[in-house]
């Protein structure tokens, strides 16, 4: 009997010792900052008030083509493009403007509206260090007054050797899953006591993980929100999403108010039921009478597999 | 005249013989796509497009031309920039962490910051904070407990209090805030440790707001809370080895981006000021490279302007791929980006780094 814990107590070792904590381990949620194969964008915004500086890098030292396409919010249409990127290649176009290189035949059309953009490697190697070369930002911001929410792109990283067929198979095996929560800190929304007008109100933006490019069939579901306030108490709301969604904190739940809830902060728990989402919020905030907005990038809680579809690779 | 035109026409022939050269690695090793699905995807051709015939001049069209490789190639791969080889594993992000660093806290008659932290599970959990001024290197210490998913942020010019008690101290000045769960009792899990989420907003009364996510380190190993924090990639998972950042370059009559840095390493409890040297590898969108260097004792905010090679004059592109790499010890940091609009206001946001490999480091707390 000892000698059979004894065994069992070694086994446990040795997996904690093969299979520490890893970023690439299957079944959780994917490790940001990391070079990565796909890049989901989730607010690109080209307005005659506001434009966004779209930022893509190789951090490796192979020359990559990358396959993006906008996706419009409104009506969930996409337009492809390819950009190709030499080692360590820094590359940025406003996307009002987009981008024309002759060179290297990278050719960014314009993009007007508010959307996502989702970028993916084509490898030439079918080997995994090929796949994980690219990492991205955004800056979107409003031409008066400079005001600008900059974000990270969100990556995920191939985890197996393999071909780039147009399918990705974010199941934690091909590559790493979409999480299965967001968890966001956030200001809450003040509003004028006497008047009611806002003064500081923030807005969510939330496109879902799985997305089928290749058939344009928009992804809905209902998404689920839990709200703790700093005093631990706890609210839930829902809504639906198509595509993407964006709206006001205080359009998700009133307790998202200061009024209302009571403190200036709140932890938000999202999580899509019929899929996994992602997003950011670009928070509001006043400092001495002045507004001033940021990007608020949400951590990750666990992982949910879902498949994005490209236009095959001819 | 003469001497002009013999000039013209060596350097298009050298031209020329660069580009039937090099050309391969700029053309695309696969057929590009068709921009939309609901047009019909061209077919690629039977005979390739030799490499040759392709001109300068071309424009592309709305429909991309497939320009197939004649041979298969073998990829020409670059030598790393730093010339370090990248090693180790780079610390996961945005997910429950035990150890939270705030490269920016930042605080004047102009400037505040509001701090966040958040405890992402279902218990609740004592966090040890650390502000460390910038010029001083000193260190000033409190204690926080959050209750079960609890959010707590507070203005760094106040501080936070709670039921008539000072929780967190206020702080002026710049400088950084490092922050590390600290689990009651022996042998406590990794998940006990791996609690916390934070980031920070740094405002300014000329309407300039940053927000930047804390850089986290996740315990890796069940273990008894001793004040040592190793970051080696067994107890909690390794420093960056080095920070890639893609900028904004400085434009000449343009405003300023800031590059802050804070050693990974840091002696809280002797406190010894951790310092290094820093290289930077800079890479234009022409691939051109070029190398600078600093150095930090403990904290560093670094203008673009004080360095030429983060300048739109050296470079010639709006955006270079910075590499920072710390010799001694590894380096965290963010870069505030600034630039102009068309309307002439200035934009600042955050830049936080993607990081790569991993180094060991500890931080020391008394």
């Amino acid at each position: 009997m000892r000698i059979l814990r004894w065994a069992h107590g070694a086994i446990v070792v040795c997996c904690a010792l093969l299979f520490p904590l890893s970023a690439a381990g299957a079944g959780g949620p994917p490790a940001q900052k990391l070079p990565s194969a796909l890049l989901v964008y989730p607010l690109i915004e080209a307005t005659g008030e506001k434009d966004t500086r779209i930022e893509l890098v190789n951090l490796s030292g192979n020359p990559v083509s990358v396959e993006c396409f906008y996706v419009a919010s409104g009506s969930c249409n996409e337009v492809g493009f390819m950009v190709y990127l030499t080692p360590y290649q820094p590359l940025s176009w406003l996307a009002s403007g987009g981008k024309n290189d002759v060179m290297t035949g990278s050719s960014v059309p314009p993009f007007f509206g508010a959307g996502e953009m989702k970028c993916a490697v084509h490898p030439p190697h079918p080997e995994v260090q090929y796949h994980n070369a690219i990492q991205g930002r955004a800056i979107v911001f409003r031409i008066a007054d400079g005001q600008s929410a900059s974000y990270g792109a969100v990556g995920f990283q191939r985890l197996s050797d393999g071909e780039m067929t147009g399918t990705f198979s974010l199941n934690g095996t091909t590559y790493a899953q979409c999480p299965n929560k967001l968890h966001f800190e956030v200001l809450n929304d003040v509003f004028d006591e006497q008047t009611g007008a806002p003064l500081s109100t923030s807005e969510m933006i939330l496109v879902p993980c799985a997305e089928d490019l290749r058939l344009q069939i928009p992804t809905g579901m209902s998404v689920q929100v839990l709200i703790y306030n700093e005093f631990e108490s706890q609210y839930s709301a829902s809504f639906a999403l198509l595509c993407s969604d964006r709206r006001t904190l205080s359009e998700i739940a009133n307790t998202l108010n200061r009024a209302v809830g009571g403190t200036d902060t709140a932890h938000v728990v999202i999580r899509g039921v019929g899929g996994p989402v992602l997003g950011l919020v670009v928070d509001t905030l006043r400092f001495r009478g002045q507004n001033g907005t940021t990007g608020n990038e949400p951590s990750f809680e666990g992982g949910r597999s879902a498949t994005v579809y490209f236009p095959e690779p001819q | 005249m003469t001497e002009l035109l013999r000039i013209l026409a060596a350097l298009s022939m050298l031209y020329m013989h660069q580009f039937s050269q090099g050309a391969a690695r700029f053309l695309p090793r696969r057929s590009a796509a068709t921009p939309t699905v609901s047009l019909p995807t061209p077919l690629p051709t039977a005979t390739p497009i030799p490499t040759a015939t392709f001109t300068p001049t071309q424009v592309p069209t709305a429909t991309a031309t497939a320009i197939p490789s004649a041979t298969a190639t073998t990829l020409q791969s670059v030598s790393d920039p730093t010339g370090f080889d990248v090693v180790g594993v780079p610390p996961a992000q945005k997910l429950p962490s035990a150890v939270l660093i705030y490269p920016l806290v930042r605080v004047s008659a102009t400037q505040d910051t509001r701090v966040e932290m958040v405890n992402l599970t279902g218990a609740a959990v004592s966090v040890s904070c650390f502000y460390v001024s910038s010029g001083t290197c000193d260190e000033v210490g409190f204690f926080l407990n959050l209750t079960p998913y609890q959010p707590v942020s507070w203005m760094l010019s106040t501080g936070m209090s709670g039921n008539n008690v000072r929780v967190a101290l206020p702080f002026y000045g710049d400088g950084e805030l490092k922050c590390v769960v600290t689990p009651r009792g022996p042998f406590a899990s990794a998940a006990a440790f791996n609690a916390l989420q934070g980031r920070a907003i740094v405002s300014d009364t000329n309407g300039q707001t940053v927000g930047y996510s804390a850089i986290g380190f996740r315990r890796l190993s069940t273990g008894t809370f001793t004040g040592t924090v190793l970051l080696d990639g067994i107890d909690y998972e390794q420093c960056p080895d080095r920070l890639h950042f893609q900028v904004l370059t400085k434009k000449s009559g343009g405003p300023d981006s800031e590059l802050v840095l804070v050693p990974c390493t840091e002696d809280l409890m002797n406190q010894i000021p951790s310092g290094t040297n820093v290289l930077f590898a800079v890479i234009n969108e022409f691939e051109q490279q070029l190398s600078g260097g600093t150095t930090l004792k403990c904290f560093n905010r670094i203008r673009f302007s004080s360095v030429p090679v983060f300048g739109f004059n050296s470079l010639g592109t709006d955006t270079a791929h910075v590499i920072v790499r710390g010799t001694d010890v590894p380096v965290v940091g963010l870069v505030i980006d600034r630039f102009t609009t068309d309307s002439g206001a200035v934009s600042a946001s955050s830049n936080d780094p993607y990081l790569e490999g991993g180094r060991s480091a500890g931080i020391y707390l008394p």
